[in-house]
C-alpha cells in the first residue's frame, strides 16, 4: 500500500504537487486556529495561492491564474478592506474547555482520514484521455461554457444576483 | 464532437423558469425605482402572479410525448420533473400567500426583498427537479440554499433568527462541500457529469473502483441527508426552524425538503439504483443504506418530538420523521412487481405539502393571538376562538387519512405525539 505513495513522491511533478497541497492545508488550519482576523485573511490568501499553484501543475493554467487574480488578489484585498472599515474589538474569547468533545472529534477525523486513505490507495483508476486539449484550454473552456453548459452558467448569474441582494439586505443598517 | 448549442426555439421549454426570473427582476427593479412611501405589498402580489403564470406554463408541459432534453441532459422535461415543479410552485405560492401582511408584524424591514426572494428559491428547486447533469443539479441546489440562508436571516433584530441563519449557512456550506466531494469522485471515475453516462461507466468498471464508488455514494447520502434533514444529519433543523419567520419555516419544511428529495431521487435512481446497475451488490447496498437512514429518521424524529415545548421545534422533528417516510419509496426495490415508487413518493409529498403548510398557517394564527409559539399558546383555544380548534384537528387528521395503508401506523405515532402534546397543553 505504501509503495504507491513512495512511487508517487519520487517524481518531481508530484513533489511540487505535494508541497503545494501541504501549504494549502497548513493555510486552512492556520485560518481556523488563528485569533486575529487580519492573520486569518493572510492564511486564507496562502491557501488560495497554493491552490492556484496546484491548478497550474495540473495543466489548468486558466483556472490557476483566475484563482490567483480573483481569490488571492481581489477577494483577499476586499476582505482586508472590510476588516479595516469595520470596528473590531480585539479581545480573544475563551472557549469553554470540552476535552471529551475534542477527543471524539479527533477520533472521528482520524477514522475518516483512514477510510479515505485506504479507499483511495486501493482503487485502480484507468487513466482516461483528457477531455480537453491542454493547449488553448481557455478557448475550450469558453466554448463549453457558452454551449453545453450555458444553462448552469445563466443560473449562476441569477445566483450571484441573489447573493448580492441578500448580502445588502443582511448587512444594511436599519435607520429607525 | 459536435458542439451542443441552445437554439432560440429551445427557450420555449424553459418558459416556466424564465417567467420566475423575469418576475423577480421586475420586482427588484420596481422596488428600487419606486419612492419609499409606496407600500411594498405590490411585491407580494407580483410574486404570486409570477408563480401562478409559471404554474400554468408548467402544467402545459405535462405529459410530453417523449421526454424533452436539452444540451446533453443538462435540462430535462419529463413528468417526474414537471410534477415536482408543480409541487414546488404550489408550495411556494401558498407560502407567499400565507405571509401576506405578516411581514410587517414579524419585524421584517425589507418587505420587498422578502417576497421576491421566494422566486429564485423556487427556481433553484425547479432546476434541481429537472436536470440530469451533476453541474446543473448542483447550481440549482446552491441557488435554493443561498436564497434560503438570506430568507432565514430576514428577522434581523431577533437573536434567534441570527443564530438560526448562522447555523444554517455553516452547516449548509459543509453539506454542500460533502456533496461536491462525492460528485468529484463520480466525475473522476467516469469522466462525465451526465448521470446516465456515470451509470454506464460505473457498470463497466465497478470491480476496479468499488471502494471509490461506495465512498462517493456515502458522501452524497450524507450531504443530501443534511439537505432533507434526515436523522442523524438533522441537528440544524430545530434551531433554524425556530429562528426563521414562520412562512420561511414552512418554505424550508416543504419546498426545500421536496427539492432535496427531487435531487436525491434523481441521483440515487439514475446513478446507483437502476438501469445497468440493476441487481448488483452496489444497488442492494445503496437501497439498504437508504432504508437504514429512513428508519433512523422515523424513530429519532418521532421520539424527540415528544420532548418539545416549542411548536416550531415540534414541527421540525415532525419534518424529520416525514423525511424518513419519504425515503421509503426511494429505498424500496424497483422491479416488475413493484414499480410505482415515484407515484407513491409524489402522493405522499403532496399530502405532506398541504398538511404541513396548513399546520404552519394555524401556528401563525395562534401565535398572533396568543403572542408566543409555545404549546401552551394552544391552551384554551376552544374558549378563545370557537370554531377554530377544528382546523388544527383537520390538518392533523388529514395526516394519517391521506396516507396509504402501508405506513398508516407509523404516521399515527407521530400525529398521536402531536395530539397528546396538544391535549397536555390544553389541560395545563
Amino acid at each position: 500500500m505504501l509503495d504507491r505513495l513512495i512511487g508517487f513522491l519520487s517524481s518531481g511533478e508530484n513533489l511540487v504537487f505535494f508541497v503545494f497541497s501541504l501549504v494549502a492545508i497548513c493555510g486552512a488550519i492556520f485560518m481556523i486556529s488563528l485569533t486575529r482576523v487580519v492573520h486569518m485573511v493572510m492564511a486564507l490568501a496562502l491557501t488560495f495561492l497554493s491552490l492556484g499553484g496546484i491548478y497550474i501543475t495540473l495543466g489548468a493554467e486558466f483556472v490557476g491564474w483566475v484563482q490567483v487574480l480573483i481569490y488571492a488578489g481581489a477577494i483577499t484585498i476586499l476582505m482586508i478592506f472590510g476588516i479595516m472599515m469595520t470596528r473590531h474589538r480585539g479581545e480573544a474569547e475563551t472557549e469553554p474547555q470540552r476535552p471529551w468533545h475534542n477527543g471524539l472529534l479527533l477520533v472521528g477525523a482520524i477514522v475518516l482520514f483512514g477510510i479515505l486513505f485506504y479507499v483511495i490507495q486501493n482503487a485502480t483508476i484507468t487513466p482516461q484521455s483528457a477531455p480537453v486539449d491542454p493547449k488553448d484550454n481557455t478557448l475550450q473552456i469558453g466554448q463549453l461554457l457558452f454551449n453545453q453548459y450555458v444553462i448552469p452558467f445563466e443560473i449562476m448569474s441569477v445566483l450571484l444576483t441573489v447573493a448580492f441582494i441578500g448580502a445588502i439586505v443582511v448587512a444594511k443598517r436599519e435607520e429607525d | 464532437m459536435e458542439a451542443l448549442r441552445l437554439q432560440l426555439s429551445d427557450l420555449q421549454h424553459l418558459i416556466p423558469e424564465l417567467t420566475l426570473i423575469v418576475t423577480a427582476l421586475l420586482a427588484a427593479l420596481l422596488d428600487l425605482a419606486l419612492p419609499r412611501k409606496v407600500s411594498r405589498s405590490f411585491s407580494a402580489w407580483l410574486t404570486l402572479l409570477g408563480i401562478v403564470v409559471a404554474i400554468c406554463f408548467t402544467a402545459l408541459e405535462l405529459n410530453p410525448e417523449e421526454p424533452i432534453q436539452l444540451l446533453a441532459q443538462s435540462y430535462r422535461i419529463d413528468d417526474f420533473a414537471s410534477l415536482l415543479k408543480l409541487v414546488i410552485l404550489v408550495g411556494t405560492g401558498l407560502v407567499v400567500f400565507m405571509s401576506l401582511g405578516s411581514a410587517a408584524r414579524d419585524d421584517i424591514h425589507h418587505v420587498g426583498e422578502y417576497y421576491y426572494l421566494f422566486l429564485p428559491a423556487a427556481l433553484g428547486g425547479m432546476i434541481m427537479a429537472s436536470s440530469g447533469d451533476l453541474i446543473t443539479l448542483y447550481v440549482g441546489l446552491e441557488l435554493l440554499s443561498i436564497t434560503s440562508y438570506v430568507l432565514v436571516a430576514m428577522k434581523k433584530k431577533s437573536t434567534e433568527s441570527n443564530e438560526g441563519a448562522f447555523k444554517y449557512i455553516v452547516l449548509g456550506g459543509i453539506s454542500s462541500a460533502i456533496i461536491l466531494y462525492g460528485m468529484s469522485f463520480l466525475y473522476g471515475i467516469s469522466g462525465s457529469t451526465n448521470l446516465l453516462a456515470i451509470n454506464s461507466a460505473l457498470a463497466g468498471s465497478i470491480d476496479d473502483v468499488k471502494g471509490l464508488v461506495y465512498l462517493a455514494f456515502f458522501l452524497l447520502l450524507a450531504g443530501f441527508g443534511f439537505k432533507i434533514a434526515a436523522a442523524p444529519f438533522h441537528t440544524w433543523a430545530p434551531d433554524v426552524y425556530q429562528g426563521a419567520p414562520t412562512p420561511v419555516t414552512a418554505f424550508l419544511a416543504v419546498v426545500s425538503k421536496g427539492a432535496g428529495f427531487a435531487i436525491l431521487f434523481r441521483v440515487m435512481y439514475w446513478v446507483f439504483g437502476s438501469l445497468t446497475l440493476m441487481g448488483t451488490d452496489l444497488q442492494k447496498d445503496a437501497l439498504l443504506s437508504l432504508s437504514v437512514l429512513a428508519a433512523i429518521s422515523m424513530i429519532a424524529g418521532n421520539a424527540m418530538a415528544l420532548r418539545q415545548h416549542n411548536v416550531k421545534r415540534l414541527l421540525a422533528y415532525s419534518g424529520i420523521a416525514n423525511a424518513g417516510y419519504l425515503l421509503v419509496p426511494i429505498a424500496t426495490h424497483f422491479s416488475l412487481v413493484h414499480y410505482a415508487n415515484y407515484s407513491e413518493f409524489l402522493f405522499y409529498l403532496i399530502a405532506y405539502l398541504f398538511m404541513n403548510i396548513g399546520a404552519f398557517a394555524v401556528l401563525m394564527i395562534v401565535q398572533r393571538s396568543s403572542g408566543n409559539e409555545e404549546l401552551r399558546g394552544f391552551a384554551g383555544l376552544y374558549y378563545r376562538a370557537r370554531g377554530r380548534p377544528q382546523r388544527p384537528c383537520c390538518s392533523s387528521f388529514r395526516w394519517p387519512a391521506s396516507r396509504s395503508r402501508r405506513d398508516f401506523s407509523e404516521s399515527c405515532s407521530s400525529s398521536w405525539a402531536r395530539c397528546r402534546r396538544n391535549s397536555i397543553g390544553s389541560a395545563r
